[in-house]
Protein backbone atom coordinates (compact mmCIF):
# COMPACT_ATOMS: atom_id res chain seq x y z
CA UNK A 1 0.00 0.00 0.00
CA UNK A 2 1.06 3.55 -0.57
CA UNK A 3 0.26 6.85 1.11
CA UNK A 4 -1.22 8.23 -2.41
CA UNK A 5 -1.59 11.76 -3.91
CA UNK A 6 -3.48 13.73 -1.31
CA UNK A 7 -3.24 17.66 -1.06
CA UNK A 8 -1.07 17.53 2.35
CA UNK A 9 1.47 16.03 0.13
CA UNK A 10 1.60 19.34 -2.08
CA UNK A 11 1.58 21.37 1.34
CA UNK A 12 4.43 19.78 2.22
CA UNK A 13 6.31 20.17 -1.19
CA UNK A 14 5.78 24.00 -0.74
CA UNK A 15 6.64 23.64 2.78
CA UNK A 16 9.79 22.36 1.62
CA UNK A 17 10.74 21.61 5.57
CA UNK A 18 12.39 18.13 6.01
CA UNK A 19 12.99 16.75 9.40
CA UNK A 20 14.02 13.20 8.61
CA UNK A 21 16.28 12.79 4.83
CA UNK A 22 14.89 8.85 5.16
CA UNK A 23 11.43 10.20 5.06
CA UNK A 24 10.28 8.57 1.76
CA UNK A 25 11.93 5.34 3.05
CA UNK A 26 10.86 5.54 6.04
CA UNK A 27 7.01 5.87 3.94
CA UNK A 28 7.46 2.94 2.09
CA UNK A 29 8.93 1.32 5.17
CA UNK A 30 6.42 -2.04 6.16
CA UNK A 31 5.42 -1.00 9.37
CA UNK A 32 3.31 1.67 7.06
CA UNK A 33 1.85 -1.32 5.15
CA UNK A 34 0.30 -2.41 8.05
CA UNK A 35 -1.69 0.40 8.36
CA UNK A 36 -5.05 -0.89 7.51
CA UNK A 37 -4.86 -3.95 9.76
CA UNK A 38 -5.32 -2.62 13.05
CA UNK A 39 -1.61 -2.69 13.74
CA UNK A 40 -1.18 1.13 13.96
CA UNK A 41 -3.38 3.16 15.21
CA UNK A 42 -4.62 5.09 11.89
CA UNK A 43 -7.08 3.96 9.54
CA UNK A 44 -7.28 4.91 5.97
CA UNK A 45 -10.79 5.27 4.08
CA UNK A 46 -10.31 4.37 0.27
CA UNK A 47 -14.26 4.74 -0.44
CA UNK A 48 -15.09 8.08 0.58
CA UNK A 49 -16.25 10.53 -1.89
CA UNK A 50 -13.22 12.44 -0.67
CA UNK A 51 -10.85 9.03 -2.09
CA UNK A 52 -12.71 9.24 -5.59
CA UNK A 53 -11.85 12.72 -6.19
CA UNK A 54 -8.17 11.86 -5.68
CA UNK A 55 -7.76 12.91 -1.88
CA UNK A 56 -7.13 10.50 0.70
CA UNK A 57 -8.61 10.57 3.80
CA UNK A 58 -6.90 9.55 6.40
CA UNK A 59 -8.33 8.93 10.33
CA UNK A 60 -5.68 9.68 13.33
CA UNK A 61 -6.22 8.90 16.50
CA UNK A 62 -5.79 12.02 18.78
CA UNK A 63 -3.04 11.24 20.96
CA UNK A 64 -2.19 13.39 23.68
CA UNK A 65 1.51 13.95 23.69
CA UNK A 66 4.37 11.59 22.31
CA UNK A 67 4.47 9.54 25.93
CA UNK A 68 0.44 8.78 24.98
CA UNK A 69 1.38 8.10 21.41
CA UNK A 70 4.32 5.50 22.51
CA UNK A 71 2.24 4.08 25.06
CA UNK A 72 -0.80 3.17 22.96
CA UNK A 73 1.99 1.57 20.53
CA UNK A 74 3.23 -0.26 23.08
CA UNK A 75 -0.21 -1.44 24.70
CA UNK A 76 -0.83 -2.65 21.22
CA UNK A 77 2.21 -5.34 21.40
CA UNK A 78 0.65 -6.55 24.46
CA UNK A 79 3.32 -6.58 26.25
CA UNK A 80 4.24 -5.70 29.89
CA UNK A 81 6.01 -1.80 29.69
CA UNK A 82 8.68 -3.25 32.17
CA UNK A 83 9.82 -6.02 29.56
CA UNK A 84 8.95 -4.38 25.92
CA UNK A 85 12.16 -3.76 24.16
CA UNK A 86 11.45 -0.01 23.46
CA UNK A 87 13.61 -0.19 20.39
CA UNK A 88 10.45 -2.26 19.00
CA UNK A 89 8.12 0.06 18.70
CA UNK A 90 10.68 3.10 17.20
CA UNK A 91 9.70 2.62 13.45
CA UNK A 92 6.25 2.38 14.48
CA UNK A 93 7.06 5.68 16.06
CA UNK A 94 9.08 7.46 13.49
CA UNK A 95 6.06 6.39 11.00
CA UNK A 96 3.42 7.85 12.48
CA UNK A 97 5.60 11.17 13.44
CA UNK A 98 6.24 11.24 9.68
CA UNK A 99 2.24 10.49 8.69
CA UNK A 100 1.34 13.45 11.04
CA UNK A 101 4.07 15.75 9.02
CA UNK A 102 2.83 14.31 5.88
CA UNK A 103 -0.39 15.79 6.60
CA UNK A 104 0.99 19.34 7.97
CA UNK A 105 -0.47 18.33 11.94
CA UNK A 106 2.23 20.68 13.81
CA UNK A 107 4.68 18.38 15.91
CA UNK A 108 5.87 19.68 19.26
CA UNK A 109 9.28 19.38 20.24
CA UNK A 110 8.22 16.88 22.46
CA UNK A 111 7.72 14.01 20.23
CA UNK A 112 11.06 14.77 18.48
CA UNK A 113 13.07 14.82 21.77
CA UNK A 114 11.48 10.97 22.33
CA UNK A 115 12.33 9.97 18.43
CA UNK A 116 15.60 10.94 19.27
CA UNK A 117 16.08 8.72 22.23
CA UNK A 118 14.22 5.60 20.67
CA UNK A 119 16.59 6.09 17.74
CA UNK A 120 19.15 6.18 19.94
CA UNK A 121 18.35 3.05 22.00
CA UNK A 122 17.66 0.95 18.78
CA UNK A 123 21.05 2.20 16.98
CA UNK A 124 22.93 0.68 20.25
CA UNK A 125 20.20 -2.19 19.99
CA UNK A 126 21.36 -2.59 15.86
CA UNK A 127 25.20 -2.20 16.43
CA UNK A 128 27.36 -4.85 17.60
CA UNK A 129 29.65 -4.27 20.48
CA UNK A 130 32.93 -2.73 19.40
CA UNK A 131 35.85 -5.57 19.51
CA UNK A 132 38.13 -4.90 22.30
CA UNK A 133 40.53 -3.31 23.14
CA UNK A 134 37.74 -0.52 22.10
CA UNK A 135 34.66 -0.04 24.54
CA UNK A 136 31.43 1.43 23.72
CA UNK A 137 31.09 4.11 26.21
CA UNK A 138 27.37 4.92 25.25
CA UNK A 139 26.62 1.54 25.30
CA UNK A 140 25.43 2.13 29.10
CA UNK A 141 24.22 5.19 28.10
CA UNK A 142 21.86 3.88 26.01
CA UNK A 143 20.46 1.08 28.38
CA UNK A 144 19.93 4.66 30.65
CA UNK A 145 17.69 6.22 28.79
CA UNK A 146 15.69 3.27 27.87
CA UNK A 147 15.27 2.69 31.52
CA UNK A 148 14.76 6.48 32.09
CA UNK A 149 11.89 6.38 29.57
CA UNK A 150 10.42 3.32 30.46
CA UNK A 151 10.05 5.05 33.64
CA UNK A 152 8.23 7.58 32.29
CA UNK A 153 5.75 5.82 30.38
CA UNK A 154 5.41 3.81 33.57
CA UNK A 155 4.78 6.66 35.56
CA UNK A 156 2.09 7.91 32.51
CA UNK A 157 0.08 4.98 32.07
CA UNK A 158 -0.59 5.24 36.26
CA UNK A 159 -1.64 8.53 35.73
CA UNK A 160 -3.50 7.60 32.60
CA UNK A 161 -5.24 5.02 34.44
CA UNK A 162 -6.21 7.13 36.99
CA UNK A 163 -7.85 9.77 34.62
CA UNK A 164 -10.20 7.30 33.38
CA UNK A 165 -10.76 6.06 37.05
CA UNK A 166 -11.68 9.99 37.75
CA UNK A 167 -14.06 10.37 34.62
CA UNK A 168 -15.91 7.21 35.38
CA UNK A 169 -16.37 8.59 39.00
CA UNK A 170 -17.51 11.47 37.46
CA UNK A 171 -19.86 10.43 35.41
CA UNK A 172 -21.33 8.83 38.42
CA UNK A 173 -21.02 11.43 40.15
CA UNK A 174 -23.23 13.66 37.69
CA UNK A 175 -26.19 11.88 38.27
CA UNK A 176 -26.72 13.44 41.26
CA UNK A 177 -28.04 17.09 40.70
CA UNK A 178 -27.76 19.48 44.03
CA UNK A 179 -29.50 22.60 44.31
CA UNK A 180 -27.37 24.92 42.31
CA UNK A 181 -25.71 27.71 43.41
CA UNK A 182 -27.87 30.96 43.67
CA UNK A 183 -26.34 33.08 40.43
CA UNK A 184 -25.74 36.65 40.53
CA UNK A 185 -29.20 37.43 40.14
CA UNK A 186 -29.49 37.93 44.10
CA UNK A 187 -26.89 39.90 44.38
CA UNK A 188 -28.29 42.74 42.30
CA UNK A 189 -28.52 45.56 43.67
CA UNK A 190 -31.21 48.34 43.51
CA UNK A 191 -30.35 52.44 43.63
CA UNK A 192 -32.58 55.47 43.73
CA UNK A 193 -31.93 57.12 40.44
CA UNK A 194 -33.18 59.99 38.38
CA UNK A 195 -32.77 61.72 34.75
CA UNK A 196 -31.13 64.49 36.96
CA UNK A 197 -29.07 62.78 39.30
CA UNK A 198 -27.41 61.09 35.88
CA UNK A 199 -27.40 64.47 33.99
CA UNK A 200 -25.50 66.18 37.12
CA UNK A 201 -22.63 63.27 37.21
CA UNK A 202 -22.01 63.68 33.49
CA UNK A 203 -21.64 67.63 33.72
CA UNK A 204 -19.35 67.08 36.89
CA UNK A 205 -17.12 64.29 34.51
CA UNK A 206 -17.02 66.78 31.59
CA UNK A 207 -16.10 69.87 33.87
CA UNK A 208 -13.47 67.76 35.82
CA UNK A 209 -12.29 66.75 32.18
CA UNK A 210 -12.17 70.54 30.70
CA UNK A 211 -10.33 71.42 33.73
CA UNK A 212 -6.42 72.33 33.91
CA UNK A 213 -3.80 70.24 31.79
CA UNK A 214 -2.11 67.55 34.22
CA UNK A 215 0.98 68.31 35.36
CA UNK A 216 3.74 66.00 35.33
CA UNK A 217 6.15 66.35 38.74
CA UNK A 218 10.14 66.40 37.89
CA UNK A 219 11.82 63.90 40.05
CA UNK A 220 13.59 65.22 42.68
CA UNK A 221 16.90 63.70 42.26
CA UNK A 222 17.79 62.26 38.67
CA UNK A 223 20.35 59.70 38.29
CA UNK A 224 21.80 61.50 35.33
CA UNK A 225 22.36 64.11 37.44
CA UNK A 226 23.55 62.23 40.15
CA UNK A 227 26.21 60.33 38.09
CA UNK A 228 27.58 63.61 37.05
CA UNK A 229 27.82 65.23 40.38
CA UNK A 230 28.86 61.43 41.79
CA UNK A 231 31.72 61.27 39.10
CA UNK A 232 33.16 64.75 39.65
CA UNK A 233 33.05 64.28 43.31
CA UNK A 234 35.04 61.08 43.49
CA UNK A 235 37.53 62.58 40.59
CA UNK A 236 38.21 65.26 42.69
CA UNK A 237 38.27 63.54 46.47
CA UNK A 238 39.83 60.49 45.48
CA UNK A 239 38.98 57.46 47.08
CA UNK A 240 36.41 57.25 49.54
CA UNK A 241 33.62 55.55 51.11
CA UNK A 242 29.43 55.70 49.99
CA UNK A 243 28.79 56.69 53.14
CA UNK A 244 30.62 59.91 52.63
CA UNK A 245 29.24 60.61 49.68
CA UNK A 246 26.02 60.16 50.91
CA UNK A 247 25.92 61.68 54.14
CA UNK A 248 22.93 63.68 55.55
CA UNK A 249 20.94 62.72 52.76
CA UNK A 250 17.46 61.60 52.67
CA UNK A 251 16.32 57.44 51.49
CA UNK A 252 15.18 58.33 48.15
CA UNK A 253 18.33 60.61 47.55
CA UNK A 254 20.21 57.17 48.85
CA UNK A 255 18.50 54.83 45.97
CA UNK A 256 19.01 57.69 43.39
CA UNK A 257 22.61 58.23 44.34
CA UNK A 258 23.11 54.46 44.20
CA UNK A 259 22.13 53.73 41.27
CA UNK A 260 24.02 56.34 39.84
CA UNK A 261 27.46 54.88 40.95
CA UNK A 262 26.03 51.21 40.00
CA UNK A 263 25.59 52.83 36.15
CA UNK A 264 28.94 54.48 36.78
CA UNK A 265 30.75 51.42 37.80
CA UNK A 266 28.73 49.65 34.54
CA UNK A 267 30.47 52.11 32.33
CA UNK A 268 33.81 52.20 34.61
CA UNK A 269 33.96 55.65 34.89
CA UNK A 270 34.48 54.45 38.64
CA UNK A 271 36.30 51.56 40.25
CA UNK A 272 34.99 50.12 43.55
CA UNK A 273 36.08 47.38 46.78
CA UNK A 274 34.41 46.19 49.39
CA UNK A 275 36.36 44.22 52.13
CA UNK A 276 33.18 42.05 53.02
CA UNK A 277 29.70 41.26 52.10
CA UNK A 278 27.57 44.52 53.37
CA UNK A 279 30.89 46.67 54.86
CA UNK A 280 30.87 49.90 52.81
CA UNK A 281 31.66 50.57 49.37
CA UNK A 282 34.47 52.42 48.74
CA UNK A 283 34.59 54.44 45.60
CA UNK A 284 37.57 55.40 43.39
CA UNK A 285 37.96 57.07 40.15
CA UNK A 286 39.09 54.40 37.46
CA UNK A 287 41.88 54.19 36.08
CA UNK A 288 42.47 56.68 33.34
CA UNK A 289 43.96 54.66 30.76
CA UNK A 290 40.94 52.28 30.59
CA UNK A 291 38.39 55.14 30.88
CA UNK A 292 40.39 56.34 27.46
CA UNK A 293 40.48 53.04 26.05
CA UNK A 294 36.68 52.43 26.87
CA UNK A 295 36.18 55.99 24.82
CA UNK A 296 37.78 55.33 22.03
CA UNK A 297 36.31 51.47 21.41
CA UNK A 298 32.75 53.54 21.85
CA UNK B 1 -31.71 23.89 51.51
CA UNK B 2 -27.60 24.35 51.30
CA UNK B 3 -26.26 24.54 47.35
CA UNK B 4 -23.24 23.63 49.03
CA UNK B 5 -21.90 20.62 51.35
CA UNK B 6 -22.50 21.17 55.00
CA UNK B 7 -21.00 20.36 57.66
CA UNK B 8 -22.26 18.65 60.78
CA UNK B 9 -20.71 21.37 63.32
CA UNK B 10 -22.53 24.27 60.97
CA UNK B 11 -25.97 21.91 61.55
CA UNK B 12 -25.28 21.40 65.44
CA UNK B 13 -25.59 25.32 65.68
CA UNK B 14 -28.48 25.55 63.12
CA UNK B 15 -30.65 23.43 64.85
CA UNK B 16 -29.17 23.76 68.67
CA UNK B 17 -28.73 19.65 68.62
CA UNK B 18 -25.75 17.56 69.63
CA UNK B 19 -23.56 16.33 67.30
CA UNK B 20 -24.57 12.43 67.79
CA UNK B 21 -28.11 14.16 67.38
CA UNK B 22 -27.37 15.30 64.39
CA UNK B 23 -25.48 12.56 63.18
CA UNK B 24 -28.58 10.03 63.64
CA UNK B 25 -31.10 12.51 62.24
CA UNK B 26 -28.66 12.68 59.02
CA UNK B 27 -28.13 8.54 59.14
CA UNK B 28 -32.58 8.86 59.68
CA UNK B 29 -32.29 11.19 56.52
CA UNK B 30 -29.76 9.17 54.44
CA UNK B 31 -31.73 5.75 54.25
CA UNK B 32 -34.71 7.61 53.40
CA UNK B 33 -34.45 9.49 50.74
CA UNK B 34 -34.33 6.86 48.62
CA UNK B 35 -38.01 6.25 48.04
CA UNK B 36 -38.54 9.92 47.93
CA UNK B 37 -36.69 10.86 44.56
CA UNK B 38 -33.33 12.45 46.46
CA UNK B 39 -30.84 11.39 48.45
CA UNK B 40 -28.53 12.84 51.19
CA UNK B 41 -24.82 12.22 50.68
CA UNK B 42 -21.75 13.13 52.30
CA UNK B 43 -19.46 14.50 49.99
CA UNK B 44 -16.55 17.46 50.17
CA UNK B 45 -16.32 16.97 53.84
CA UNK B 46 -20.34 17.59 54.20
CA UNK B 47 -23.63 17.12 53.91
CA UNK B 48 -25.10 17.74 49.98
CA UNK B 49 -28.86 17.00 49.68
CA UNK B 50 -29.29 15.58 45.94
CA UNK B 51 -32.00 14.01 43.66
CA UNK B 52 -31.16 10.41 43.42
CA UNK B 53 -29.61 8.79 40.51
CA UNK B 54 -32.71 7.03 39.30
CA UNK B 55 -34.72 10.57 38.25
CA UNK B 56 -31.88 11.94 36.83
CA UNK B 57 -33.66 11.92 33.31
CA UNK B 58 -36.79 14.07 35.15
CA UNK B 59 -34.24 16.17 36.76
CA UNK B 60 -32.32 16.72 33.24
CA UNK B 61 -35.61 17.36 31.17
CA UNK B 62 -36.20 20.23 33.32
CA UNK B 63 -33.19 22.05 34.38
CA UNK B 64 -31.32 21.47 31.18
CA UNK B 65 -27.95 21.28 32.63
CA UNK B 66 -24.91 21.82 29.67
CA UNK B 67 -23.63 18.98 29.11
CA UNK B 68 -20.23 18.67 30.79
CA UNK B 69 -17.50 17.33 28.85
CA UNK B 70 -14.36 16.53 30.68
CA UNK B 71 -11.22 15.69 27.78
CA UNK B 72 -8.51 13.08 28.03
CA UNK B 73 -5.82 15.21 28.66
CA UNK B 74 -8.06 17.21 31.81
CA UNK B 75 -8.67 14.26 33.10
CA UNK B 76 -5.28 12.98 33.56
CA UNK B 77 -3.69 16.39 34.40
CA UNK B 78 -6.23 16.53 36.98
CA UNK B 79 -5.54 13.16 38.15
CA UNK B 80 -1.59 14.14 38.42
CA UNK B 81 -2.51 17.38 40.69
CA UNK B 82 -5.21 15.22 42.98
CA UNK B 83 -2.87 11.87 43.93
CA UNK B 84 0.50 14.62 43.52
CA UNK B 85 -0.50 17.47 45.51
CA UNK B 86 0.55 20.22 46.11
CA UNK B 87 1.96 19.76 42.70
CA UNK B 88 3.91 22.42 40.32
CA UNK B 89 3.04 22.69 36.44
CA UNK B 90 6.70 21.48 36.07
CA UNK B 91 6.34 18.31 37.53
CA UNK B 92 2.42 17.88 35.68
CA UNK B 93 4.49 18.66 32.50
CA UNK B 94 7.16 16.02 33.10
CA UNK B 95 5.16 13.36 33.69
CA UNK B 96 2.50 13.94 31.16
CA UNK B 97 5.51 14.58 28.55
CA UNK B 98 3.52 17.71 27.08
CA UNK B 99 2.99 21.59 27.30
CA UNK B 100 -0.11 21.94 30.32
CA UNK B 101 -0.74 25.26 30.65
CA UNK B 102 -4.13 25.38 28.46
CA UNK B 103 -5.48 22.21 30.23
CA UNK B 104 -4.22 23.97 33.54
CA UNK B 105 -6.02 27.13 32.62
CA UNK B 106 -9.80 24.93 31.78
CA UNK B 107 -9.26 23.05 35.20
CA UNK B 108 -8.70 26.45 36.98
CA UNK B 109 -11.74 28.01 34.99
CA UNK B 110 -13.85 24.64 36.24
CA UNK B 111 -12.79 25.12 39.36
CA UNK B 112 -11.44 21.78 40.04
CA UNK B 113 -7.84 22.93 41.17
CA UNK B 114 -6.64 26.14 42.27
CA UNK B 115 -3.09 27.92 43.20
CA UNK B 116 -2.79 26.40 46.96
CA UNK B 117 0.89 28.57 47.46
CA UNK B 118 4.64 28.21 46.34
CA UNK B 119 7.00 26.34 46.11
CA UNK B 120 10.31 27.30 48.54
CA UNK B 121 13.38 26.88 45.80
CA UNK B 122 14.42 27.98 42.50
CA UNK B 123 11.54 30.68 40.84
CA UNK B 124 8.92 30.11 43.88
CA UNK B 125 6.77 27.69 41.21
CA UNK B 126 3.31 28.24 42.35
CA UNK B 127 1.81 24.81 43.82
CA UNK B 128 -1.52 23.19 42.38
CA UNK B 129 -4.08 21.27 44.57
CA UNK B 130 -7.44 20.24 43.78
CA UNK B 131 -10.57 22.49 45.25
CA UNK B 132 -13.76 21.47 47.94
CA UNK B 133 -15.89 21.47 44.40
CA UNK B 134 -13.61 18.86 42.98
CA UNK B 135 -14.81 17.02 45.75
CA UNK B 136 -18.14 17.45 45.07
CA UNK B 137 -18.31 17.07 41.69
CA UNK B 138 -16.54 13.43 41.69
CA UNK B 139 -18.31 12.53 45.05
CA UNK B 140 -15.55 12.39 47.43
CA UNK B 141 -15.64 12.82 50.55
CA UNK B 142 -11.97 14.05 51.23
CA UNK B 143 -8.82 13.56 49.07
CA UNK B 144 -8.50 10.15 51.03
CA UNK B 145 -11.31 8.82 49.63
CA UNK B 146 -9.47 8.34 46.64
CA UNK B 147 -8.51 5.07 44.89
CA UNK B 148 -5.10 4.25 45.99
CA UNK B 149 -2.78 4.11 42.97
CA UNK B 150 -1.38 0.42 42.20
CA UNK B 151 2.39 -0.22 43.43
CA UNK B 152 5.36 1.27 41.52
CA UNK B 153 3.11 4.34 40.34
CA UNK B 154 4.81 7.64 41.55
CA UNK B 155 3.77 9.31 44.84
CA UNK B 156 5.36 12.23 46.34
CA UNK B 157 7.38 11.47 49.59
CA UNK B 158 9.36 14.15 51.74
CA UNK B 159 7.98 16.79 48.96
CA UNK B 160 9.58 14.89 46.06
CA UNK B 161 7.94 12.39 43.66
CA UNK B 162 8.89 9.24 43.68
CA UNK B 163 9.93 7.50 41.51
CA UNK B 164 11.41 10.52 39.54
CA UNK B 165 10.62 9.78 35.78
CA UNK B 166 11.11 13.51 35.48
CA UNK B 167 12.24 15.28 32.70
CA UNK B 168 13.80 17.61 35.07
CA UNK B 169 16.25 14.88 35.85
CA UNK B 170 17.96 15.04 32.60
Amino acid sequence: MRLGPSPAQGGYAAGGKNVWSSRRRVRNHPSLCRLGKGRFPIAIQASSPAARRGALLVQLDVFDGPLDLLLQLVVRQDIDIARVSLASVCEQYLAYLSLMEALDIEIAGDYLVIAATLVFIKSKRLLPPPPPPFTDELACEASDAEEALRERLNAYSHFKAAGSALRERFDRNSAYYPRPPPDAVGLTQRYMLDASTLAAAFRRVLENASAKPPVIKRDTYSVIVKMNWALAFVRRHGPLAFSELVAGCQTLEIIVTFVAILELIRQRKISFSQSHAFADITLAPAAKNHTEHLAESA
Amino acid sequence: MAAEPTTDKQLCVATLALAHEVRAALEELRGAGGERGFVLREVGGGWLLSSHPDCRDDVERFLLPPKTFLSQASLETLAIVAYLQPVTRAEIESLRGVNVDGVMNTLQQRQFIQEIGRKDGIGRPILYGTTDFFLQAFGLQSIAGLPPLPEGAPTRIAGSVVPLPLALAQ
